[in-house]
């Protein structure tokens, strides 16, 4: 099974839930549901709780994560004031989750967090740097008339070890050796005409080719 | 130049700020009023450049050797931003940083953090993350008494479950909620600062020490000498988690183990300072001032 982390409401992950065969949504209803069983640093069977199923951890090979957070608005289940100090423990929860789980994740914990987050420039920035790619250095200032981004002159879209775009192969290859310095498995690398990073983003909808790629390395799971 | 950042009201932040000063070091210190006015231009690249005015003084982001932060809640909209700015500045900073902004994010889910201390080869207490009230009985019939606390840095008080109160774990069901074995034993809190410890035992009948009045007990605590190799062995694991100044949680057991339960990235040092007379704040004071290269 490949289980996608997120939520009911993103078009995306309810999309993928879709069109992937074998592959389900676990909500934010399904975090605070009764059926999780995970120990600490033990070779134990931990469970999901998935679209309202217990699921063994041994029967997920891949998970997908679309989410950074889970809002206390999702907590519809949950005493309204409580809702913050879940939606906390949930974050919490998660990273946990994801770094215990045997599953593949795409993309895996990085400096202890998850998803979005995980994509803070100050930290690519640094990933690029020991992949020897150069990065458009971005001038902020204390001014709110902020300088906008240069224009995008290539989106690579990489996937594993793949990479999809109409991109020069030498861009193509500042994108996959970039995402291997972070350990990413999938992101949407973005260049400048320079053939500078300027961005790394995994907010959108994969296209339909790394869509593909996507599901078979998640159906794959660990080698 | 060390930029000290945090409030003066914050005892951590005034200790560090009087040994600088006792050291004659050259430092600047800012508040979350400071942030308001700051002004700056700067890439946040490999290594940062450019500048940033605080305090009427313009300062070359190259002159910034070390900075120790403890921020607060910024309360308007600009000190936020510029708040963020700063974290960016101090993950990217070269030199010394107490504590790099992403080293902190362990301490925000104490399960991933407990899994990591495992890893480094620490014993942490048997723990379960579960809503499944079956799973959550079995587990205190394996342990007899179990403490509940909760699994992010949402600070909470913890509670104790054994045998009797079985039954409040059917309130896990909308869970996940952490659960550990009692680990019987003595509290002690080791800091690290770069290579150095300081231990202190803490004597006290409370499930936590730091809310011992609120059970009407008190807190003992006095200096400790442990021995090099568990004192290295903890100076290992906040190398590991990228923590050079770290408060850590352990459990003495009567036989003798070393059972940890948490690295806090950002300890209130100064409670164990008053009690033990150990000089923290001058440790973390001339690790600022030594030069990283």
């Amino acid at each position: 099974m490949i289980v996608i982390l997120g939520s009911q409401y993103d078009p995306v992950a309810v999309g993928l839930a879709k069109s992937w065969a074998d592959a389900e949504l676990c909500t934010a209803e399904d975090l605070v549901s009764p059926g999780w069983s995970w120990q600490v640093a033990e070779n134990d069977q931990p469970t999901w709780v998935i679209s309202g199923n217990t699921v063994p951890d041994k029967d997920v090979t891949g998970v997908f994560v679309l989410r950074s957070a889970v809002l206390p608005d999702e907590l519809a289940t949950i005493h309204q004031d409580d809702r913050v100090f879940m939606s906390s423990e949930l974050r919490a929860f998660i990273t946990f989750l994801l770094a215990s789980t045997r599953a593949l994740v795409v993309n895996p914990i990085v400096n202890h967090t998850f998803g979005e987050d995980s994509l803070r420039r100050e930290w690519w920035v640094t990933f690029a740097k020991k992949a020897d790619v150069p990065v458009y250095r971005k001038r902020i200032t204390h001014l709110l008339n902020a300088r906008p981004l240069p224009g995008v002159a290539w989106k690579v879209e990489v996937v594993g070890s793949e990479t999809f775009s109409d991109a020069p192969e030498s861009i193509c290859k500042r994108a996959k050796k970039t995402a291997q310095a972070a350990d990413f498995l999938w992101g949407i690398f973005s260049f400048n005409s320079r053939r500078s990073l300027i961005d790394i983003s995994t907010g959108k909808m994969p296209s339909h080719e790394a869509a593909k790629a996507l599901y078979q390395i998640l159906k794959r799971g660990k080698q | 130049m060390i930029l000290v950042w945090g409030s003066v009201e914050d005892s951590p932040v005034a200790r560090v700020i009087d040994e600088l000063s006792a050291k004659a070091a050259t430092f600047v210190h800012i508040d979350d009023n400071d942030l308001e006015h700051m002004s700056f231009n700067m890439t946040l690249g490999s290594p940062p450049e450019g500048w940033i005015e605080m305090k009427g003084r313009r300062m070359n982001i190259s002159e910034l050797k070390a900075i120790f932060l403890r921020p607060g809640n910024p309360l308007t909209a600009r000190s936020a931003r510029n708040a963020h700015v700063m974290l960016q500045l101090a993950s990217v900073l070269p030199g010394v940083v107490l504590n790099r902004p992403a080293a902190d994010l362990s301490n925000h889910s104490k399960a991933y953090q407990l899994d990591l201390i495992s890893k480094s080869g620490f014993a942490i207490p048997p723990t379960l993350v579960t809503s499944d009230p079956v799973v959550a009985k079995k587990f205190l019939h394996r342990h007899n008494r179990l403490i509940y606390k909760s699994l992010s840095g949402v600070r909470s008080i913890i509670a104790i479950i054994d045998i009797s109160r079985q039954d409040r774990l059917e309130e896990v069901r909308t869970g996940p909620v952490q659960l550990q074995k009692w680990i019987e034993g003595i509290d002690v809190r080791v800091h690290i600062v770069g290579e150095k410890w300081f231990a202190c035992e803490i004597q006290s009948g409370a499930a936590d020490y730091r809310y011992a009045s609120v059970d009407g007990k008190a807190a003992e605590l006095s200096n400790l000498e442990i021995s090099t190799e568990v004192g290295r062995k903890i100076v290992r694991l906040a190398h590991y988690l990228n923590l050079p100044l770290a408060g850590v949680d352990l459990r003495r057991t009567p036989d003798d183990r070393w059972v940890c339960f948490e690295v806090n990235p950002s300890p209130g040092f100064p409670y164990y300072e008053n009690a033990t007379g150990q000089n923290i704040a001058g440790a973390i004071a001339d690790y600022l001032i030594q030069d990283p290269l």
